[in-house]
């Protein structure tokens, strides 16, 4: 009596939860969470940091930890904000030099330069032994 | 026939009392007891690495593969 049963075929169900670890694996890094209590209690290994990103909030957080078991874990967030349009085209301006700093201060300028020229001119005493 | 015996009696075992055994296999305190500090004693004595965590909780949290739980 032949068995068409086969043990080395591989059932799909496992095969296709393979093919989703290895996409899920493929990703940026970030590690999503719900929310920043679960970010805060997420296991890290001493020496690592890692990023997460909130699924519910635009939040970032990271959760760096030390070499020793005495330091404290550091904690991030960094909120994200959208860009808008507006806040492109205000950055591709170019920079507005203040130049009525100059135009005030010429007055002032011209008088300084009128003290220097007087100083220039002004006689220049030397000394002179007095005979007895 | 014993080596079967033995296979049914771990077997026993880890269906009544699945924490004591994987507690000693990888050596955890019984003061240890909740998931995260079970991961977390597990990174720390090197016996797991950060991305196999990363890449275990990204699977408990796939919705898809909580299906295959259902």
């Amino acid at each position: 009596m032949a068995y068409n049963y086969n043990p080395y075929m591989m059932n799909p169900a496992y095969t296709q939860q393979q093919n989703m670890i290895q996409q899920n694996q493929s990703n940026s890094g970030f590690v999503s969470v719900r929310n920043e209590t679960e970010a805060r209690n997420y296991p890290v290994a001493y020496g690592n940091s890692v990023t997460f990103k909130d699924e519910t909030a635009p939040y970032i957080y990271t959760k760096t930890m030390g070499f020793s078991q005495l330091d404290r874990p550091i904690f991030d967030k960094y909120k994200l904000v959208k860009e808008t349009p507006q806040d492109v085209a205000e950055t591709n301006e170019k920079p507005k030099y203040d130049t009525d700093v100059v135009e005030k201060l010429q007055d002032e300028i011209k008088a300084i330069w009128g003290e220097i020229e007087a100083l220039k001119k002004k006689p220049t005493f030397t000394a002179k032994k007095v005979s007895e | 026939m014993g080596m079967l015996f033995q296979i049914m009696q771990l077997y026993q075992q880890f269906k009544t009392n699945p924490m004591g055994m994987l507690s000693q296999r990888y050596n955890i305190p019984n003061n240890i007891n909740n998931p995260q500090d079970i991961i977390q004693h597990l990174l720390n004595t090197n016996q797991v690495s950060q991305d196999q965590v990363n890449n275990a909780m990204r699977m408990r949290n796939d919705p898809q593969i909580q299906n295959l739980f259902k």
